[in-house]
């Protein structure tokens, strides 16, 4: 399958050669290599004069000089004694964003960079293929995986719950018996979402425990499939959509027919009624649709302009904008989102609405506190770019990168990044959307790239095997 | 001299270092003819500014920018090339021509895919050179 003609080869063959060749060979290869070091000693100068051109102060010596020595037990035991030259770069949130930045990092960094990841789940649990469990054709298993994989590259996984960030002092306050605080060079927040419940008349914390949003993968996946297992044959399932941005644009939809697929199998009279308070289908529209009115004909019903404003849980009944009302046996609500709570705690949700992060998109650094970085999710995205787990590894990819050069004292260099998202129509066929971005100079952005991206033709299981491909790779990616 | 002549030509068409050049110059069955040949084109290699242009790309395929740029893939080709299950292609370790020659039928259509026909424009020629040259030499069976 894979041409072998090349160096791997041909270096064999050379050491059966006679004495002379190889003589021949080691003074011209001596040569090269004397090249080589002229050209490192070149690079070594722009090195100089990058450090003289760049103010990004590398605090690598002064990491401790103005703190509360009472706290740093942990890290002299630790963070300090495993720091190498480099720096200690601290990371919360061990999701697609933050486990690829503290892989990437190690791998990057040539073993002078510690870094420690702050996770509070023992367990990752991916959100891509999670409707799948919904649809009844994966197990949560299949999609749950440990950290051991980021241990061994050495990064220290602390599972435990971050209550402060001091980033005057730049320390992160542990909820942890054994580590009280840690102390950072650099600080990467990869928080993921949270909720806006209260934006729901009725949806409180006693509601939330009987009306799922099961979109964040775990417990409540589950909870979402036995609910849709013990409704009766006829019954009716309501997916309400909030409006944009939210996490995984084609999620919802995918949902919808993952859900239709379970009832065209095992409850044909069931059916689901999808409330979108957007203007229209968010993403991969035409394929949906198409899927609606053929595999799915008469099961989904679609209403757009639908904001779910009122929940009644005894009645199951949902209102909308208008006072129109809806009931349904099953009621999933995904509700609007920002970003994970510990970026407030941060004080790096700086979008006019108050809901996302804004950031130095040449480094993730955040645009409000300086030396934290923020990825995913959390971020206020670049146009065309989705929230997504493929661009939160990728913003993970632009942090590490930035930061190892950061530490090296030179520039940071931008990327070429992209975006597939594979959506599966029932358990084997699939469709995708991608996208390609690039740094823009005048812009300071990451601009989609032209003549690039695009949707599937069609739904087919050549494309459902790539998406379980992908998810394979990606969860390797960032986690081993 | 046509002997060397061609040697030297293949090369520089394949925009091979002049490292692989030598190499192949020891492959050659006769030993001396072989040395002759290293010696003739290091001694044209050195005056030839063609030189510049394989220390840059041994300095891009080692050099940082490099690792970045090549990170993308990993998505889904892998850490360094380096897929999981037999349904995604790995990258590390398939000849740098056959990558580059995919990348442009990629580019121009002439290859069914799903989806590596919206992903390929992203890249310059020099940069899917750059690619090719980079996953070429990662091993197949590197642990990450």
């Amino acid at each position: 399958m894979k041409n072998t003609i090349n160096q791997h080869t041909i270096v064999p063959v050379l050491h059966r050669r006679k004495l002379l060749t190889m003589l021949g060979s080691i003074s011209l290869t001596s040569i090269f290599s004397s090249c080589t070091v002229l050209n490192s000693n070149n690079s070594n100068n722009i090195n100089k004069d990058n450090k003289n051109n760049i103010n990004n102060a590398n605090n690598k010596n002064s990491i401790n000089t103005n703190i509360n020595t009472q706290q740093d037990t942990y890290l002299k035991t630790q963070a300090v004694t495993q720091i190498p030259s480099l720096g200690h770069v601290v990371i919360i949130g061990g999701g697609f964003g933050g486990a690829t930045a503290a892989k990437y990092l190690k791998l990057w960094g040539d073993g002078r960079i510690a870094v420690t990841l702050i996770e509070r789940q023992t367990y990752f649990i991916s959100c891509p293929m999670s409707n799948l469990v919904i649809g009844g054709s994966r197990q949560l298993s299949e999609l749950t995986f440990s950290y051991e994989g980021l241990k061994q590259l050495g990064i220290t996984v602390i599972h435990a719950e971050v209550t402060e960030i001091d980033s005057v002092n730049k320390r992160v306050i542990v909820n942890d018996t054994h580590i009280q605080s840690l102390a950072y060079d650099r600080l990467i927040l990869s928080p993921g979402v949270d909720f806006l419940f209260d934006s729901i008349d009725g949806l409180d914390t006693a509601a939330q425990k009987i009306v799922l949003h099961a979109w964040k993968a775990g417990l409540q996946t589950q909870q979402l499939r036995q609910q849709l297992e013990a409704i009766p044959n006829g019954g009716t399932v309501a997916i309400s959509i909030p409006k944009i941005p939210y996490r995984c644009p084609p999620g919802p939809y995918e949902r919808a027919c993952q859900i239709a697929h379970y009832f065209k199998k095992d409850k044909p009279n069931s059916k689901i009624i999808i409330l979108d308070a957007n203007e229209d289908i968010q993403s991969k529209k035409a394929l949906f649709t198409h899927e609606w009115n053929t595999t799915y004909e008469g099961i989904i019903e679609y209403q757009n302009r639908w904001e779910l404003k009122r929940l009644n849980v005894a009645t199951r009944t949902l209102e909308n904008q208008f006072g129109d009302s809806i009931t349904a046996d099953v009621i999933n609500i995904i509700p609007p989102m920002k970003a994970g709570i510990i970026a407030y705690k941060a004080g790096v949700v700086n979008s006019t609405d108050k809901r996302w992060c804004q950031v130095d998109w040449l480094s993730m650094e955040s645009t409000a506190v300086k030396y934290i970085h923020i990825l995913g999710d959390a971020v206020q995205a670049a146009p065309g770019m989705p929230k997504s787990g493929h661009i939160a590894n990728q913003h993970g990819k632009i942090a590490a990168s930035a930061i190892v050069e950061l530490f090296n004292n030179r520039t940071p260099l931008p990327l070429t990044i992209m975006n597939t998202c594979y959506s599966y129509v029932d358990a084997t066929r699939a469709i995708h959307v991608a996208s390609t971005h690039r740094f823009d100079n005048e812009q300071k952005m990451y601009m989609t790239i032209k003549n690039t991206g695009g949707l599937s033709k069609e739904a087919n299981t050549l494309e459902g095997q790539y998406a379980w491909a992908w998810a394979q790779t990606i969860w390797n990616d960032m986690l081993s | 001299m046509l002997c060397i002549y061609f040697v030297f030509k293949q090369c520089h068409f394949k925009q091979y270092t002049y490292q692989y050049c030598l190499k192949l110059c020891c492959l050659l069955p006769n030993t001396f003819l072989g040395i002759f040949l290293a010696i003739f084109i290091l001694a044209f290699s050195s005056l030839s500014t063609n030189v510049l242009a394989a220390d840059k790309q041994h300095e891009l395929l080692t050099g940082t920018a490099m690792r970045y740029l090549a990170s993308a893939c990993a998505n889904c080709h892998g850490t360094q090339g380096l897929s999981i299950g037999n349904v995604m292609p790995s990258l590390a370790g398939l000849n740098a021509d056959y990558i580059r020659e995919q990348m442009h039928l990629f580019q121009s259509g002439k290859r069914e895919t799903t989806v590596m026909h919206q992903l390929a424009n992203a890249y310059s020629d020099a940069e899917i050179n750059d690619l090719a040259a980079y996953f070429s030499a990662q091993s197949m069976d590197h642990k990450p």
